[in-house]
């Protein structure tokens, strides 16, 4: 089963929506200003994480960490 | 989220990952420490505009929101600091590496340019009327051609 849901809905209620839903297969979040192409995500392996390596915010006295896909 | 540029929000983020993983069980330290050990000194934060969590690693995902507890630790550093706790970067699924990103900014309008039926997904986008829905979902149709039959 696959669930779409508001990403604003913060993250400690995330386990809440995880009982809910417990025969799922695993869980996508997306967030309201953001359009999902499903169709190009048939091939994607269920059983693994899906992220992206978006780094949105930057300070000059910090070296972030774009590790998330590399 | 504070505005960019406010180095205490990061030193106080970065702390308070530094705190949640010493409290971590012993292989989510393991897993966070080996995926971060060429930077120890920085913050991983990442927009999480979308992801997926398999089953498998929903009662990791769980135990570890217990962890942070009532820190005020923000969903774009604390998803982040879940996803290398659970698993190594090397298991996960490229699937979204390849999505279509623009940082907001004051000036952004829905853009019908920055769309692609290729990418897996787009971001960001906005919705204003009927006629903006109409036009993305013609759009998306070159993906899925049954959404003609909504438009």
């Amino acid at each position: 089963m696959l669930l779409t849901v508001s990403l604003y809905v913060y993250f400690r209620h995330l386990p809440k929506i995880f009982d809910r839903y417990s025969s799922a297969e695993g869980f996508l979040f997306v967030e309201d200003d953001t359009v999902l192409n499903y169709w190009n995500l048939l091939q994607a392996d269920k059983s693994k994480i899906w992220t992206t390596d978006k780094v949105q915010h930057f300070h000059q006295y910090f070296q972030l960490l774009f590790v998330l896909l590399s | 989220m504070k505005p960019t540029g406010n180095s205490d929000w990061f030193s106080v983020q970065a702390e308070l990952v530094k705190k949640t993983v010493s409290t971590m069980p012993a292989h989510f330290q393991v897993n966070y420490k080996d995926a971060t050990k060429n930077n120890h000194e920085t913050l991983t934060v990442c927009s999480s505009e979308v992801f997926y969590v398999p089953k498998r690693l929903v009662t990791d995902f769980i135990d570890l929101v217990d962890l942070v507890g009532d820190m005020d630790l923000h969903y774009k550093v604390a998803v982040p600091m879940f996803f290398l706790s659970m698993d190594s970067p090397q298991n996960f699924d490229p699937v979204l590496g390849s999505m279509v990103y623009k940082r907001k900014s004051a000036s952004f309008n829905t853009s019908s340019s920055l769309y692609s039926a290729k990418a897996p997904a787009v971001h960001p986008w906005s919705i204003s009327s009927e006629q903006d829905f109409i036009k993305l979902v013609q759009q998306m149709a070159e993906g899925d051609p049954l959404l003609m039959e909504l438009v």
